[in-house]
């Protein structure tokens, strides 16, 4: 079972390899804004979260967000939540 | 609040405007269909092909939306119902705060129906088939078959062709000489290998389709893997009497029904390929196995009565896109792709063979747009 260091770990790793393919090197953090700054548009989105259902297992976008995503913290969240519900 | 997916609802009509006009304003020429019934393939009791719209909502303010179009088809030996996911927008077109809402739309509809697939896309290169890419959706081309009948008008007027200074003077010496009239009827007399058998065939305008027409779809839909169920009432559905532009042809063979075609004649203004040329187009089609190559004949002799400049069409199963070669048809490249879910993949495998008996037309996903 992933723990919440192994999530943030995998988004923030997830996140620098399409930012790599783009030529963007600069690393993100936590803290990183999702907007314009951070260089991503949807279909990056797409292949992080794609990729990111392959090494946690699960899919937390099936039902919609139930929070607003601002940061790389609050993806994270996202994710934390859908493991704890699966989880029990 | 996050983001959520719901059908669209009258009370979201104001806010789906402002979603467009919110597009319109940074740029974008995309828009959501901003009535919450739609004016094309609206549910109808008992018919089995209908569009729904669904929107993504954040708090009170819409973010994107996508149609999917469920349809019964032939699947390998039965009806089921399968769904065309169209026109997904997403405000992160414009704005990347909005980014996720793509992937949210497909996701979506994967969930609703996943024995998706995807139809019309101009390259594989395009947002949308990148996004289904991305979801393992394989894409495949569906060629694009043409015929000149009239050559001087063809290289006066082919938009698509006259893009520089060099083939626009090549393309009007060619149109004044009277030597792309000789090329290109050889071009078509030398592939038209079914021009004795093509007398056979003759077509008649229907104002609607008969019970003439459940009898082709009952004795060809045996010869597809995947085929949009043709039965009249779905034809008169998608076709319906009231829309004029559509041409109905009734094919026969020596007196006996064959097959069908749906055709169009339209004189094109400032089309980005076609510019003013007039296109004829068989956008969709029906046979009994082996009276593929007739039903085009019959279509493609209606067309040339008409006088359009050329016919085109696009096509996947192999019985068609061999029934246009053989009719003298050139095959020119498309800008008409097809992808298919994971899970519609896996009812069809080997993909690579099923395709071969896979029947899409321009008749199938959009319908006949831009044509």
């Amino acid at each position: 079972m992933p723990t919440a260091s192994d999530v943030t770990g995998a988004i923030l790793a997830s996140i620098r390899e399409s930012l790599e393919m783009k030529g963007i090197t600069e690393p993100p953090t936590a803290q990183t804004p999702v907007d314009a700054r951070l260089g991503l548009d949807s279909l990056d989105w797409a292949a992080i979260v794609v990729r990111l259902e392959g090494v946690l297992g699960i899919d937390p976008f099936e039902e919609g967000v139930d929070r607003e995503l601002k940061t790389i913290q609050d993806i994270v969240g996202v994710y934390e939540d859908a493991l704890r519900r699966r989880d029990g | 609040m996050g983001l959520s997916i719901e059908p669209f609802l009258p009370e979201h009509t104001e806010a789906v405007r402002a979603f467009n006009r919110r597009l319109e304003a940074r740029g974008s020429t995309f828009r959501f269909p901003d009535t919450p019934v739609p004016t094309w393939l609206p549910p109808q009791d008992g018919v089995p092909v209908y569009q729904e719209y669904y929107l993504v909502r954040d708090r009170e303010a819409v973010r994107g939306g996508y149609i999917l179009k469920p349809q019964a088809f032939w699947v390998e030996g039965s009806v089921r119902m399968i769904a065309d996911y169209r026109l997904p927008v997403s405000e992160g077109i414009v704005d990347p705060r909005h980014a996720i809402v793509g992937m949210l739309t497909l996701k979506d509809a994967l969930k609703r129906q996943p024995f998706l697939f995807g139809l019309g896309m101009g390259s594989p290169e395009e947002p949308v088939a990148r996004l289904l890419k991305i979801f393992d959706f394989p894409i495949v081309p569906c060629p694009f078959y043409f015929r000149i009948i009239r050559p001087k008008r063809f290289f006066e007027g082919i938009a698509f062709l006259r893009n520089s200074n060099v083939k626009r003077k090549l393309l009007d010496l060619f149109a004044a000489t009277g030597a792309g009239w000789v090329a290109m009827k050889a071009a078509h007399r030398v592939r038209n290998r079914y021009k004795q058998e093509a007398s056979r065939f003759s077509s008649s305008e229907e104002m609607t389709f008969g019970p003439w027409a459940d009898a082709i779809w009952e004795s060809a839909k045996g010869a597809y893997a995947l085929c949009a169920v043709r039965d009249r009432m779905v034809l008169d559905t998608l076709y319906p009497p009231e829309e004029h532009r559509f041409t109905r042809l009734k094919v026969s063979e020596d007196g006996m029904t064959v097959g069908w075609a749906v055709v169009l004649d339209t004189h094109m203004r400032n089309h980005r390929q076609f510019g003013n040329l007039r296109v004829g187009s068989i956008v969709d089609c029906l046979a009994l196995p082996g009276r593929e190559a007739g039903v085009i004949a019959g279509a493609t002799h209606f067309m040339e009565s008409r006088k359009v400049d050329l016919i085109v069409s696009n096509q996947l199963q192999r019985d068609w896109c061999q029934g246009f070669l053989a009719n003298g048809y050139l095959s020119g490249p498309t800008n008409y792709f097809f992808a298919v879910s994971p899970a519609l993949e896996k009812l069809l495998r080997p993909l690579e063979e099923t395709l071969e008996q896979t029947h899409m037309t321009r008749g199938d996903g959009d319908g006949p747009i831009n044509l």
